[in-house]
């Protein structure tokens, strides 16, 4: 099942901060189109993709040459690793929601809208905010 | 007129949409074929804050909100579904990656056809021209709360 591997999700990029904290293993982020979800996937991305030996904690999911079936197997066969997914709502089908999603060995984020899809309750669904320079979560139920 | 269908259900079985924005959006660059009018720009002001401008760097750049130019590509998945929506009129969009506010731009198109998987929230009543598509029912609505309370939950 998923875990928490790491809590602080924080990152500095551009001048904007990111101050992003994981309340458990699976998360998942929502908010208003251009708040900057995928603004946060992409620094993400940038700063932590580079490890060639396969070492970086991080692991990013989108369109770039992820079908289901890959999404499925990469979801299975790694482990310990914190996967970011974006575009969520389109990448995850029905069949890696059910038979997947709950055995996966990772701490998962998603970036979508129907946190049903993802297994994720209400009180671990956040709204991506934003206050001058930085980025924050607000929890439902908060 | 804009023609909305609430879910997936309202489609025929064999009728084909666009589920990736990104990708399409993509090609419209690639293939130079999007246009930047007014309302392409009104619509990127109005979800992203940008301000498409004529750069050096190439045609399709902008200034964020936070003052930074950047490529097209870098507009919200929900930007780029409404310009795809209103620029390829006779292409039948699935909006599920817009948030309220991409949805509610979606609402006040003249043309294109887009698939809305929830209803979207509004406090505020505004004028549309659009023909609401549900498994049950079509029907012409002129303003927002006709539409919501034509929308079959």
């Amino acid at each position: 099942m998923p875990k928490l591997i790491r809590k602080d999700l924080s990152i500095v990029a551009d001048g904007f901060h990111f101050n992003l904290e994981a309340r458990g293993p699976s998360i998942a982020i929502m908010g208003d189109s251009g708040i900057g979800k995928s603004y946060y996937f992409r620094s993400m991305r940038a700063r932590y993709n580079y490890f060639l030996d396969n070492s970086s904690p991080f692991l990013f999911i989108n369109y770039d040459g992820y079908t289901p079936e890959l999404i499925r197997d990469v979801l299975l066969k790694q482990c310990n690793k914190i996967i970011l997914i974006d575009n969520a709502d389109i990448l995850i089908d029905r069949e890696t929601a059910v038979k997947v999603l709950p055995t996966t060995d990772n701490q998962l984020v998603f970036f979508g809208r129907y946190n049903a899809l993802f297994n994720v309750p209400n009180n671990l669904t956040a709204i991506m905010q934003k206050k001058d320079n930085t980025f924050y979560l607000r929890y439902l139920g908060d | 007129m804009l023609q909305v269908y609430a879910s997936k259900l309202s489609i025929k079985p064999d009728d084909k949409f666009i589920i990736s924005s990104d990708l399409f959006f993509e090609l419209l660059l690639t293939q130079r074929k999007l246009r930047v009018d007014q309302q392409v720009a009104a619509i990127m002001k109005s979800i992203d804050g940008a301000t498409p401008v004529n750069s050096k760097a190439g045609p399709y750049t902008f200034i964020s909100r936070d003052n930074v130019y950047l490529d097209f590509r870098y507009l919200s998945t929900g930007c780029k579904t409404v310009i795809n929506a209103y620029s390829c009129p006779k292409t039948l969009f699935y909006a599920i990656e817009c948030g309220n506010n991409a949805h509610l731009e979606l609402l006040k198109l003249p043309r294109g056809k887009v698939i809305i998987p929830n209803v979207p929230f509004s406090l505020e009543d505004f004028s549309i021209d659009c023909q609401l598509i549900t498994p049950d029912k079509t029907v012409h609505c002129s303003s927002f709360f006709e539409l919501e309370s034509n929308w079959d939950f």
